[in-house]
């Protein structure tokens, strides 16, 4: 049991993660990430990899992308179409208050 | 222990081919993955399924687990016979489940544990420890309030003995004001215990709002819908309604319509750029279930010349 109150830090939806910081948190190789901005799946700002700036909807769609492909041995083509539907059925979800 | 029906599990009979395996796993995988799944228990039936599939997909353990034998039911206290596995050798201690510590002891008594789990201690290393991830539940008045929430996390760690235990640990974290579903909050040094004087990794909180009675949320901006009475939208009125953060006063215009939008500017989930809380009218009407009521309609037919089909040119 601990029993201070900790304190985080809002990860924000401006661009502020790293292309390294990205890997390091999600546990994933640079040249995946890589691929999932070449498919589309994330978009980060930066025009270098190095320069690669990324958001928090990042961080949880490289989560996601990663369990997909590893569970259900779907390529980034198809992950990516999951994740779009997944992400339109939410927000339906969430209108319809369901 | 318990035993477990791994081919009862996956819904296929026990002469099953090892392609009906794949096949079944392949279509249980989709519907119960929990990033994907809406059914109840999804993410404790994914990991049923997950472990059913380690072994039977395997023939070296397939083999081992179908010596067990049929008398065996699901759920039955079970014990493995003694020297079960002599005469096996699994190739690797190697899982290829991303849940393999998560398998249950049945598993592990029959299949040892995972060996990739179990590299703890990295001796003369100064190592970071791994960042972790958990979700947390709030509610939505909390993005608004701040405050405190507790949140239990397990996780394993080598115990005395030398296997891996199961510890809790509370946490009370501190909620942003402002944070939105699916932000992630970052807590330093909360995750994996670093190796020699490597430090601990961070842990990262993916925030989940609990649903509300009646408030949705869509990004930073929040949605309701309000009930009014069909003369408080033909008149208009003022109404004080329920807001997250506090009851406010709400002027309806004199001929609303039913479904039309009200946008309470900045009333949304707080930030630099607050969000918007958008009121939905939804118009109610008085059940005509007495004679006065009745009569009244009746008055409003004859006193009204309104035709609610007029857009279909009849």
């Amino acid at each position: 049991m601990e029993h201070g109150i900790l304190n985080g830090i809002i990860i924000e939806e401006n661009e502020e993660i790293s292309l390294l910081e990205l890997c390091q948190i999600c546990k994933v190789d640079t040249e995946w990430v890589t691929a999932l901005v070449h498919e589309g799946i994330l978009e980060p700002v930066g025009a270098e990899p190095e320069h690669w700036f990324f958001s928090g909807v990042s961080l949880r769609r490289v989560l996601i992308v990663n369990r997909l492909q590893h569970d259900l041995d779907i390529n980034l083509a198809g992950a990516a179409l999951v994740v779009r539907l997944l992400e339109e059925r939410d927000a339906l979800l969430a209108k319809t208050n369901l | 222990m318990e035993y477990k029906d791994y081919y009862q599990i996956m819904g296929i009979p026990r002469d099953a081919t090892q392609d009906d395996i794949k096949r079944a796993y392949r279509k249980l995988a989709r519907k119960y993955h929990p990033d994907v799944s809406k059914e109840p228990e999804a993410e404790a039936r994914f990991k049923e399924i997950g472990e059913a599939y380690e072994v039977l997909k395997d023939p070296e353990k397939r083999a081992a687990y179908d010596r067990l034998g049929t008398r065996w039911k699901s759920g039955q206290e079970f014990q493995p016979p003694p020297e079960w596995d002599q005469g096996f050798e699994f190739h690797g201690g190697e899982f290829t489940q991303s849940a393999a510590s998560q398998f249950s002891s049945f598993f592990e008594a029959l299949f040892g544990k995972n060996q990739s789990s179990q590299r703890h201690g990295n001796q003369g290393f100064n190592l970071q420890g791994e960042d972790s991830h958990a979700k947390i539940s709030i509610d939505l008045e909390d993005s608004f309030n701040g405050g405190v929430r507790s949140l239990t996390l397990q996780h394993t760690e080598p115990g005395q003995d030398g296997r891996p235990h199961i510890r809790e640990r509370t946490l009370n974290v501190r909620i942003p004001k402002g944070i939105q579903q699916g932000q992630h909050i970052r807590l330093a040094g909360q995750g994996s215990p670093g190796a020699g004087r490597g430090k601990a990794g961070d842990l990262y909180l993916e925030i989940v709002f609990k649903s509300h009675p009646y408030f949705s949320v869509e990004g930073k901006d929040i949605f309701m819908e309000l009930p009014v009475a069909p003369w408080e939208a033909a008149l208009g009125t003022t109404i004080s309604i329920p807001t997250p953060a506090s009851k406010v006063d709400l002027k309806i215009p004199a001929n609303s319509r039913s479904g039309q939008k009200l946008r309470l500017k900045g009333r949304g989930i707080p930030s630099k750029l607050p969000g918007d809380l958008y009121v939905v009218l939804q118009i109610v009407l008085p059940a005509a279930d007495s004679e006065q009521a009745r009569t009244f309609y009746r008055d409003m037919e004859q006193k009204l010349a309104f035709n609610p089909r007029a857009r279909f040119n009849t």
